[in-house]
């Protein structure tokens, strides 16, 4: 359990960019987000190791950087399930939306400052899968004595390429908020949910 | 000390594999998918459904089917209440008893020598690696292993240091018992958490005892002794992660589902590979 946060850690410093307008279709495709990834995965990590930015400064760059090739509509859609995404009315599901993204965001950040460059980060790209219309890019990131597998999981998008889900040593984030909030919907309301995912994650020291 | 483990482990086994066997079967039918039928809401979706634009929802949620199956499956977890409780224990284990131990143990020890005996304890688990690489006909991976071993012990110094990593790029190829039976349709019988080590399921727990047999560091001296051995892996391994776990933790909206669902999927690919 405690490897999958070294896996987070890897996750996010590795968070990419995708100026994605590839209209080439089939294995091209692929192979042009392999690029891409790559070519951003630098830039977020030149980022990372500017001396010159502070943490606020960095947090805003990359923010900018991540946001255009993370669907985040999508995420907190697939987070729910079908069955309970209509269970929810439009104005709850926007609620529901923005506070998943909000937290989404937060917990990415709070990660990715545990990256430096101390760690000595490995990055080995894997061939990527290609299924239908969706690409699975593995990363093997080596830091230090510990292993993590990434996945990135694209999809194209009216918008180019985009990432709908992460896999972290096998264990997908869509997955594992959908037990999460699974377990809540069973249990509570809506209401209970959405007022759970608004408390912003604090750090539970005791509890 | 070694009938004494001896008949332990018997007495274990017995039971959880008594367990075991009852609730395969329950595990097999939520497989195959006898499972609350979430298509129903196909009917209803489009009286909720608000053109949203440029995202047609319906659409989006029949692309991405692949969450659906093992995400709707309801976790037959009879023994929820139970697995709570311990995991309670085992946080509160981790706060007051680990985390202060392991951060003291961090202040003391510099870290270089913290990895190398992590990787000295890692590379005696060598045996299990391998039979179970082995049993799983993964004939390469055994291989890789055995020179690993090899290597590691001679001019890594009984496995302090791992050059076999770093100069004949070679990585340690993780198998256990539980993986072994997983890989030949073992199901997992049904969730449990067990003190100290954690999320786990019935199948990997029982796995557990022939690996332990396996394990040249328990014959060292008597069975104190192996726990001892174990408690200080533990805490070494906690030393060199620190923060970690809060910050799972601090994710999570219900950290007990969060702990049972990522140890499942876990596993799963695991076993796969």
């Amino acid at each position: 359990m405690k490897k999958l946060s070294i896996a987070i850690v890897g996750l996010l410093a590795v968070v990419m960019v995708f100026a994605g307008n590839a209209r080439v279709i089939g294995a091209q495709e692929s192979k042009s987000a392999e690029t891409t990834l790559k070519n951003n995965i630098d830039a977020v990590l030149e980022i990372l190791e500017n001396p010159d930015l502070d943490e606020q400064q960095k947090k805003e760059k990359i923010e900018d950087i991540v946001d255009p090739i993370f669907d985040y509509q999508l995420m907190a859609m697939l987070s729910l399930g079908r069955q309970n995404w209509s269970r929810l009315s439009p104005d709850q599901q926007q609620t529901f939306t923005n506070r998943f993204v909000k937290r989404l965001k937060a917990s990415y950040f709070d990660k990715i400052s545990m990256y430096s460059k101390d760690l000595k980060t490995q990055m080995n790209y894997k061939p990527a899968q290609t299924s239908g219309s969706k690409v699975r890019i593995p990363v093997e990131v080596n830091a230090k004595e510990e292993k993590v597998n990434l996945v990135y999981k694209f999809y194209q998008s009216d918008a180019g390429w985009q990432i709908y889900d992460v896999e972290i040593n096998g264990v997908s984030i869509i997955q594992s908020y959908r037990s999460q909030f699974n377990q809540v919907l069973s249990r509570g309301t809506v209401e209970d949910l959405l007022e759970e995912l608004k408390q912003p994650a604090e750090p539970q020291s005791t509890q | 000390m070694a009938r004494e483990k001896l008949r332990l482990a018997f007495c274990l086994f017995a039971v959880l594999a008594a367990g075991l066997f009852c609730f395969a079967e329950p595990v097999a039918a939520q497989s195959m998918g006898i499972v609350p039928d979430a298509r129903d809401k196909n009917g209803s979706a489009p009286e909720n459904q608000e053109s949203e634009g440029e995202f047609d929802q319906f659409e989006a949620f029949e692309d991405f089917e692949e969450f659906d199956q093992p995400g709707q499956k309801k976790v037959y977890d009879p023994l929820s209440g139970y697995n709570r409780a311990m995991t309670t224990f085992n946080d509160k284990f981790y706060f007051w008893v680990l985390k202060p131990a392991a951060t003291g143990y961090a202040w003391v020890a510099p870290q270089p020598v913290r990895t190398s005996v992590h990787r000295f304890f890692r590379h005696w688990g060598y045996p299990v690696r391998v039979i179970n690489n082995l049993l799983q006909l993964k004939g390469e991976p055994a291989a890789d292993e055995t020179i690993r071993f090899a290597f590691n012990s001679t001019v890594g110094l009984l496995g302090f240091f791992d050059p076999a990593k770093n100069w004949l790029d070679l990585e340690p190829h993780r198998e256990d018992f539980g993986q072994t039976l997983g890989s030949y349709g073992v199901g997992d019988g049904f969730p449990l958490v067990l003190p100290f080590f954690g999320p786990s399921n019935v199948r990997d727990s029982i796995a557990m005892v022939p690996d332990l047999f396996l394990y040249p560091l328990d014959y060292l001296g008597n069975i104190y002794v192996a726990a001892g051995l174990t408690a200080y892996e533990r805490l070494n391994y906690a030393s060199l992660h620190l923060g970690e776990y809060e910050k799972l933790k601090k994710d999570s909206l219900d950290w007990y589902i969060f702990l049972r669902n990522a140890y499942q999927q876990n596993r799963e690919q695991a076993i796969k590979e």
